[in-house]
C-alpha cells in the first residue's frame, strides 16, 4: 500500500500483463524441464537403448540427477533474487 | 709469478681431462656435430635415480589403485544391469562420515569419493551421505532417527486404539438409527437420501487424473511408490549403513544405544549433575534416576529453557549450533528397559516407507588411515607409496556391503571393528579428548539387548 506516493508497493497490473507474466513463468518453467530432461537423459541413459526398461544404475543416476538439478536451480534462483533486490534496492537510495 | 702459474693451469687442464670421461663416438657422429655420448656425472646419476624412482613409484601406485578401483567396480556391474520397475526406489544406503582425528572432513571425503563412492555408483544402489563437522552430530542424528520412529509408533498405536474405539460406537449408532430411519422415512424421501450422498461421494471422490492428462487412462496411475528395501523380509537384507573412520562407527553405536534405551525425552539434568554422574556412577545415582524421570512441569521449563537458547542460534547463524546432549550414558545402559514398542517379534519398519529401522539395516565399518604430525613423516611417505591395498581394502569391503554379504553382529568382537586406526590417533589430541570427556576416546561399550539386534558386512566373504 503506498501512502502519499511512498512506499512504493508494485504497481497493478491489468490482467493483460498478468497473463503476459504467467506466460513468461510457464515458459521458464517448459525450458527448465526440457533442460532438465536434456541433462539426464544424456548423462544416465546409454544411448544404444537394449532394453526399453530403465535397469537400476540408470534409474538411480536419474534420481540423483534431478534431484541435483533442482537443488542447483533453486539456489541459483536464490542468489539471482538476492542480486536483484539488492540491484532495485540501490537504483531506489 | 709466471713460472709458478703455467705449472698449476696445466695441473687443473690435467683434471679436468681425467674427470672428463673419453665417452663413446664415431667419425660418423663426429661429422654429424654429435658430441661424444658418455654418461653424467656421480652426483647427476644420483639425482635423476632418485627423482625417476619416486616419480614413477607415485604413477605406478596411482595406475595401480585406478585398476583396482575398475576391478571392484566391474565385479560389482551386473547388479546395476537389473531391471528395476519404474516405481520403485533402490536399496539406499546411508553413510557416516567423520573427519580423522585434529584434520578436516575433506581426508575422509577423499577416501570416499575414491574409493568407495564409485563402487557403490556403479552397483546402481542409492545413498545417502550424512556428514559431520563436531563429534557428536552423528550420534545425535541416529539417536533422533531411532526416536523419531519410536514416537511414531507410539502415537500410530494409540491412534489405532482410538480408532478402533470410535469405529465401535459409531457402528452401534448407525444401526441403531438407520434401523429407526427405516420404519420413519417413506421409500421417496430415502432415494433423495442416497443421491446427496453419491454428490457428496463424487465430489470428494473427484479427480482430475481420471479426465485428461497424462495420468488418464493410464493403466499405472495407481502403483504407489514403493522402496525396494521395504519388499524384503529380512531386515538384514535391506539398506545398510557404512561409517568411514572408527570414531564415526563408535558414535553410531552410540546412537543407536541412545536411541532405544535413552529416554524420548530430553534429560533434565544440568551439565554440572552429568559430569557429576559421569565422574561418580554410583549406585545412589542410579537409583536416583527412575525418580528424575521427566514430569510435565519440568519438561515445560526444559523447554523454556531451550527456547531462548534456539532463538539466540537463529539470529546469530555464524555461531554453531551446539551439540545436543546425550539422552543416556553408556553406564546406565544396563538398568534402562528396553522400550515396548520395539520389543515385538515383527520387523520393526519405518511407518512412511515401510523400510526396516535403521538400526536393523547391516553395518560397514572402513578403517580411515590418517597420521599426521611432523615425526611421522617417514612412516606417511611410506603409507603413500601404498595406497593401492588401502584401496583394495576399501573397495572389497563396499563391495562386500553391495553385494550383501552379512553375518549377525558379535559383541565380543565387533565392538573392535577398525580399533587399529586409533593407533594413528595423535597422542595429545586423545588426551585433549579425555579431559572434556570426548566420546571417541572413551571405550566403546555395549548392552547386548541392543547388539543383538544389529548385523555386520564381513568383507572377507567376498570372492576375489
Amino acid at each position: 500500500m503506498s501512502f502519499l506516493g511512498l512506499g512504493g508497493g508494485q504497481p497493478q497490473m491489468s490482467s493483460q500483463q498478468k497473463v503476459s507474466a504467467a506466460e513468461a513463468e510457464l515458459d521458464l518453467v517448459t525450458d527448465m524441464f526440457n533442460k532438465l530432461v536434456d541433462n539426464c537423459h544424456k548423462k544416465c541413459i546409454q544411448a544404444s537403448y537394449n532394453e526399453g526398461e530403465l535397469n537400476k544404475g540408470e534409474s538411480s543416476c536419474i534420481d540423483r540427477c534431478v534431484a541435483k538439478y533442482f537443488e542447483t536451480n533453486v539456489k541459483v534462483g536464490e542468489n539471482m533474487q538476492k542480486l536483484g533486490n539488492a540491484f532495485g534496492n540501490g537504483g531506489k537510495f | 709469478m709466471a713460472t709458478s702459474d703455467t705449472p698449476t693451469a696445466n695441473a687443473a687442464a690435467d683434471v679436468v681431462t681425467k674427470v672428463k670421461k673419453p665417452g663413446y663416438t664415431n667419425p660418423a657422429f663426429k661429422a654429424m656435430g654429435i658430441p661424444p655420448l658418455r654418461i653424467p656425472s656421480r652426483n647427476w646419476m644420483i639425482f635423476w635415480t632418485v627423482l625417476t624412482v619416486s616419480i614413477s613409484g607415485i604413477v605406478y601406485d596411482k595406475r595401480q589403485q585406478k585398476k583396482i578401483t575398475d576391478k571392484w567396480c566391474k565385479a560389482v556391474e551386473p547388479l546395476s544391469k537389473e531391471k528395476l520397475a519404474f516405481n520403485e526406489k533402490p536399496r539406499k544406503i546411508t553413510v557416516f562420515i567423520a573427519p580423522p582425528p585434529s584434520d578436516y572432513l575433506d581426508t575422509s571425503m577423499t577416501v570416499w569419493r575414491r574409493f568407495v563412492k564409485p563402487v557403490l555408483f556403479s552397483s546402481g544402489v542409492d545413498y545417502d551421505v550424512f556428514t559431520e563437522e563436531k563429534q557428536g552430530l552423528i550420534r545425535a542424528e541416529v539417536a533422533e532417527r531411532i526416536r523419531k520412529l519410536r514416537r511414531e509408533l507410539l502415537d500410530n498405536e494409540a491412534e489405532l486404539k482410538r480408532l478402533e474405539n470410535e469405529r465401535r460406537l459409531w457402528s452401534r449408532c448407525k444401526t441403531a438409527i438407520s434401523k429407526g430411519l427405516k420404519y420413519v422415512k417413506a421409500a421417496e424421501e430415502l432415494d433423495e437420501e442416497q443421491e446427496k450422498a453419491l454428490a457428496v461421494k463424487y465430489k470428494t471422490e473427484f479427480d482430475y487424473r481420471n479426465l485428461l492428462g497424462v495420468y488418464y487412462k493410464n493403466p499405472d496411475r495407481d502403483l504407489n511408490t514403493v522402496d525396494q528395501d521395504a519388499l524384503v523380509s529380512d531386515p538384514s537384507m535391506a539398506g545398510g549403513v557404512i561409517c568411514i573412520g572408527r570414531g564415526a562407527y563408535k558414535e553410531y553405536i552410540d546412537g543407536v544405544h541412545e536411541g532405544i534405551l535413552g529416554p524420548l525425552e530430553p534429560p533434565l539434568k544440568e551439565e554440572a549433575a552429568k559430569i557429576e554422574t559421569e565422574i561418580q556412577k554410583s549406585a545412589q545415582e542410579k537409583s536416583e534416576e527412575p525418580l528424575t524421570e521427566p514430569t510435565p512441569v519440568e519438561e515445560t521449563v526444559e523447554e523454556k529453557q531451550g527456547a531462548p537458547a534456539s532463538a539466540d542460534g537463529e539470529e546469530t547463524p555464524e555461531a554453531p549450533k551446539p551439540v545436543p546432549q546425550r539422552y543416556i550414558y553408556p553406564n546406565e545402559y544396563s538398568d534402562a528397559n528396553f522400550p515396548s514398542e520395539l520389543s515385538t517379534s515383527k520387523v520393526i519398519r519405518e511407518l512412511e516407507s515401510q523400510t526396516p529401522a535403521i538400526y536393523l539395516q547391516p553395518i560397514l565399518v572402513l578403517p580411515m588411515p590418517n597420521l599426521s604430525g611432523f615425526l611421522n613423516i617417514p612412516e606417511r611417505i611410506y603409507r603413500f607409496y601404498r595406497t593401492r591395498y588401502v584401496a583394495d581394502s576399501f573397495c572389497k569391503a563396499t563391495t562386500s556391503c553391495v553385494l550383501q554379504k552379512v553375518r549377525p553382529f558379535s559383541s565380543s568382537i565387533d565392538l573392535n571393528l577398525a580399533v587399529a586406526e586409533e593407533a594413528d590417533w595423535p597422542k595429545k589430541w586423545v588426551e585433549q579428548g579425555k579431559e572434556k570427556g570426548s566420546e571417541w576416546v572413551s571405550e566403546l561399550k555395549g548392552d547386548d539387548r541392543v547388539l543383538n539386534l544389529l548385523n555386520v558386512f564381513e568383507s572377507s566373504m567376498v570372492d576375489e
